[in-house]
């Protein structure tokens, strides 16, 4: 398989053909080679979205080629779009609340940016352009992040010529300059990404040149293009899959590109709960604030490390006998040995780690202040992994009981029987969420490993249908086992591609993107392709590329 | 420049020529309606519940008695043992509505599902955390619509943390369109007013100036929003951009007096837990300034996280996790070791609440009104709970308190049983008691989902 996909991406680098086709279409005269697919349906799409504050604060620093962010997106009115991801522009809006830290921030870069001669030079990447029309024509281009026509060249000097008039204690040639900057970072051209083309091809819009620079800077730098993608774009070098794999390649080896790929894994996994956790230091003694960070970092590290250094895919993500962490992390892990505040590789030899499920993160944040969670470890999983969508629970379920002080029982088995097999709760918990919450009953809501739970025994067998298409249950004991079972599944290649492209296309899957995942997710499972890889593929993908005809109502 | 500008700006360090206001010169002509009553709503919002007689727990929240409250009533007897004598100094200006039911199924998360019912009387898409989102405006933006000089957006405020398991979900301009709010009241204050050190002639000059960049930029939002193949939501968002533009052009000076002024500037830090109140009270300072100056008329304030996760000191005493304490156990789920009195901590919670809520009827009172004895008198105050209880979270017995009577328009000294009945009905009836009509000039009273049994609370509402 691996051979058969290295193929595959080298025909697609050398046909150039617009749309359709199996990884980028194989030669339609090859019989060794699949049929082409047909064309990927795009799913719906705003096609005004907005830039949310992290997209704007990394814009207006690469815009005004600042020495560091201004740190003023951190002053505005919260996004909050409820998506899994923060990266769907079409549920975010502009109100009077935040049309006023645009219009506030807007006049504080545009001072900032032409504070002075030096400070205007910086602006323009070193030399400034003689000639309000000439500054303003390269001012929008980089602020629309596409060629400005004539015309709007024209209100934009028209307006940069009142500046004498409106600040006429400003030096005439930096108060042109600033005015234009006020309304360009105001423009909805700046803050929106607007894609207003509209020729169809094969049933599809394809986007322009530069809409598409657009959708790649956004996707894998969440900031503006840089001066090589505005080339690509002006020479029509995007409009091939061939040249859109060869900016996604270069744009992937940018130090941006890890943020992206960290960003996406914070979000999915629910890193943010980690800085809630707290937990009773008399139960816990090895926890203190500073675990929180550590946490973190042991994920993020271990990310990064498969990702970027390793160039390895999502089952090495979830079964990886090994992980990085600090001093406070390797304390948890009972490691002696290891000191400071950098996380250092730590080796898991004796089968009881392996992954992102078995490391501290996951394990803490899915559990109570005293107790393991199993329910919410279960409910994750089904989620956020393996995107079973599992039907709502019934009205008005009443909380567990406590614990009887007078019966002593695992929480094993507490949930069952409240949950388990003969109660209401049987079709969810008993087929999905209670085995797979079960296997982690060795980690206690520390992560810490434990031999007895309330000192018996702990059963953590389970078994669970992977396979929708077929009756067999598949069997596994413990956390690393059922990791093991879940980097072999279909369904979470399927969900983890399915997650990549809510985030990478800044909308949820459409139906018709559903064999683009399938496929993906075929191959992410069968041959552990890069994480990389499969971002790449996502973003050369016609649905990646183009608009669906329909209007969505 | 006025001495509360001076005091902020000084805080801020003198970051004014960043921050022109100029709102003393700009038109006043929508505002100027002196021949139309102005009426306001805010709304307030607490979580997790109330100690009421439900789900096991005992009465600790309302008064024994329907009917007619007096001062001395609330205070006296069992009356003073429940948390609504807090609000004893109010009693002839306050409504009690007991027993309002939220409709729509709470599937998974009663918190998350039931934020957003809330003020819009509309289902949702479900879920947990912050997905679930209401498919219908809120009564909020309603008001604004109506009340608002230009349509101008209602103010949004959350006292609370922005990364959080649920984070606002009360205000939400259209179907799934969810209002961000803001954290930080000096935010807030900032916004409105702007801030500016600027000689008056220098203030005419940026006024002009972002007159001509508004131009410019609402040019550009037509041309774009003109274009045929956008879809509905995209052009309702840009039409929302258009609306902000033309707002910001409406502000006008006025100030906040100077002690309110230098408690907003001391706030650093306003999603900690430990400035928890003071954020609410300093929301309710730059709110009821803002009804004052005919900024805005209506507001909302989601006090917590959907499940408020605030550690309250109460007393002296720092609590456990507020939700902790609505579960009774030291857990956010369903089992874990027992918080020792916790219905007892969880009825001085609903005190504290009830105490936050006094402090914005005291701020309302303080401002004159041009038609009552008090700008509070020209207000629905309104204080909701979205649970109804701790234990089981339940959401057919919700609490309202409404104080000020909106200008005669609604019958206060008064306690109510809403019998169940659904909260659109008392959203229709606050909506008409402060003005806003359907089309054809009669009642609302068909706000939220149309599933819903239409009407208004004819035995409060004072109005036809």
């Amino acid at each position: 398989m691996r051979f058969l996909l290295a193929s595959l991406l080298v025909l697609s680098a050398c046909d150039g053909e617009v749309f359709g086709g199996l990884l980028g279409s194989g030669r339609p005269d090859d019989p060794a080679l699949p049929p082409p697919l047909p064309v990927e349906t795009p799913g719906p799409s705003s096609r005004v979205p907005r830039l949310n504050h992290a997209e704007y604060e990394n814009t207006v620093t690469d815009f005004l080629r600042l020495p560091a962010k201004p740190n003023l997106a951190s002053t505005f009115v919260t996004d909050s779009t409820g998506s899994t991801f923060d990266t769907n522009g079409g549920l975010l809006s502009v109100d009077s609340t935040s049309w006023a830290d645009y219009q506030r921030a807007a006049e504080q870069l545009a001072v900032t940016a032409t504070q002075d001669q030096a400070a205007l030079a910086r602006t323009f990447g070193g030399t400034v352009p003689q000639g309000l029309e000439a500054q303003v024509r390269e001012l929008a281009r980089r602020a629309y992040r596409r060629p400005p026509t004539d015309a709007e060249v024209s209100a934009l000097v028209t307006l940069g010529n009142r500046a004498a008039t409106l600040s006429p204690t400003v030096p005439p040639a930096l108060g042109g300059p600033r005015l234009v900057l006020e309304a360009l970072l105001q423009s909805p051209h700046f803050l929106y990404r607007p894609e207003l083309s509209d020729a169809v091809e094969k049933r599809v819009m394809p986007l322009s040149g530069h809409e598409l620079a657009n959708r790649l800077s956004y996707a894998l730098w969440h900031t503006m293009p840089d001066d090589a993608l505005f080339a690509a774009a002006a020479s029509g070098e995007l409009s091939t899959k061939e040249g859109v794999a060869t900016q996604a390649r270069r744009m992937l080896r940018d130090p941006r590109a890890q943020d992206t790929v960290a960003s996406f894994h914070d979000q999915l996994l629910q890193l943010q709960k980690v800085f809630d956790v707290t937990r009773n230091t008399t139960l816990f003694p090895e926890f203190s604030t500073a675990l929180r960070q550590s946490m973190a970092a042991e994920q993020r590290t271990f990310v990064r490390h498969v990702i970027f250094d390793q160039s390895q895919g999502l089952s090495t993500l979830l079964t990886a006998p090994y992980t990085f962490g600090d001093a406070n992390v390797a304390r948890v892990y009972g490691r002696a040995g290891v000191t400071g505040t950098t996380p250092m590789r730590l080796e898991f030899t004796d089968g009881r780690r392996g992954g992102l499920f078995t490391q501290l993160a996951f394990l803490t944040t899915n559990a109570t202040s005293t107790e393991t969670d199993p329910i919410h470890r279960g409910t994750f999983l089904n989620f956020r992994i393996l995107c079973t969508g599992l039907p709502p629970p019934p009205n008005n379920v009443p909380p567990l009981p406590g614990e009887d002080p007078t019966m002593r029982r695992t929480m094993r088995d507490r949930i069952e029987s409240f949950t388990g097999r003969g109660t209401c709760g049987e079709g969810c918990h008993s087929t999905f969420i209670n085995p797979l919450g079960f296997a982690f009953e060795h980690y206690d809501a520390l992560g810490r490993w434990r031999e007895q739970d309330k000192g018996l025994p702990i059963d953590d067998s389970g078994e669970f249908l992977f396979d929708f298409s077929s009756d067999t249950k598949t069997r596994f004991e413990g956390g690393v086992a059922l990791s093991r079972e879940i980097a072999a599944s279909q369904l979470a290649h399927g969900c983890y591609v399915e997650h990549w492209l809510e985030y990478l296309y800044g909308r949820p899957m459409a139906e018709s993107e559903r064999p683009l995942m399938e496929r993906l997710g075929s191959l992410s499972r069968l041959d552990d392709v890069p994480v990389l890889r499969l971002v790449e593929e996502l973003l050369v993908s016609d649905a990646f590329r183009a608009r669906p005809v329909e209007v969505q109502p | 420049m006025s001495f509360s500008r001076r005091l902020i700006l000084k805080g801020l360090g003198g970051v004014t020529l960043s921050f022109p206001a100029l709102t003393s010169l700009l038109p006043r002509s929508a505002w100027a309606q002196p021949a139309t009553r102005k009426r306001f709503a805010m709304f307030v919002r607490a979580g997790n519940g109330i100690v009421q007689n439900s789900g096991g727990d005992p009465e600790r929240f309302w008064p024994e008695q329907l009917g007619a409250l007096t001062t001395d009533g609330l205070r006296t007897g069992v009356n003073g043992t429940r948390a609504t004598s807090e609000l004893a100094d109010y009693a002839s200006r306050l409504l009690l509505i007991k027993n309002v039911r939220l409709q729509f199924a709470r599937n998974q998360c009663g918190h998350a599902e039931a934020l957003p019912q809330m003020l819009t009387a509309a289902p949702h898409t479900g879920g947990t955390g912050n997905n679930p989102r209401a498919r219908g405006q809120s009564i909020d933006w309603r008001i604004a619509q109506a009340n608002n000089a230009a349509g101008a957006a209602p103010l949004t405020f959350m006292a609370g943390p922005r990364q959080t398991y649920i984070a606002e979900g009360l205000s939400w301009s259209a179907s799934e369109m969810r209002t961000p709010a803001e954290r930080s009241p000096l935010n807030a204050f900032m916004r409105l007013t702007g801030l500016a050190a600027a000689p008056p002639e220098v203030q005419r000059l940026v006024v002009e100036r972002r007159k001509s960049v508004n131009d410019f930029v609402r040019d550009q939002l037509r041309e774009v929003s003109g274009k045929a193949q956008l879809s509905a939501s995209d052009k309702r968002r840009l039409t929302l951009h258009l609306d902000a533009v033309r707002d910001t052009e409406l502000r006008m000076t006025c100030d906040l007096e100077p002690m309110q002024a230098t408690q907003v500037r001391a706030i650093s830090n306003p999603e900690s837990n430990d400035v928890r109140p003071e954020v609410v009270r300093r929301f309710m300072d730059v709110a009821a300034w803002a009804f004052h100056c005919q900024l805005n008329t209506v507001a909302t304030l989601q006090v917590g996280e959907g499940n408020d996760q605030t550690q309250y000191d109460i007393n002296g005493t720092r609590y456990p996790r507020f939700h902790w304490i609505s579960h009774r156990i030291y857990a956010d789920g369903s089992s874990g070791e027992p918080i020792p009195n916790a219905v007892e901590l969880h009825h001085q919670v609903d005190r504290l609440q009830l105490r936050l809520f006094k402090y914005l009827l005291d701020r309302l009172a303080s401002y004159p009104s041009a038609y009552s004895a008090t700008l509070l008198d020209d207000c629905a105050a309104v204080w909701v709970n979205d649970l109804g209880n701790g234990p089981p979270h339940a959401a057919d017995n919700t609490p309202w308190i409404i104080a000020g009577g909106a200008g005669g328009n609604l019958r206060t000294g008064l306690h109510v049983d809403h019998q169940r009945r659904t909260n659109n009905l008392v959203l229709n009836t606050i909506a008409s008691a402060v003005g806003v009509r359907k089309a054809d000039g009669t009642l609302l009273d068909d706000f939220g989902d149309p599933s819903l049994t239409r009407g208004v609370m004819s035995n409060v509402l004072t109005v036809t």
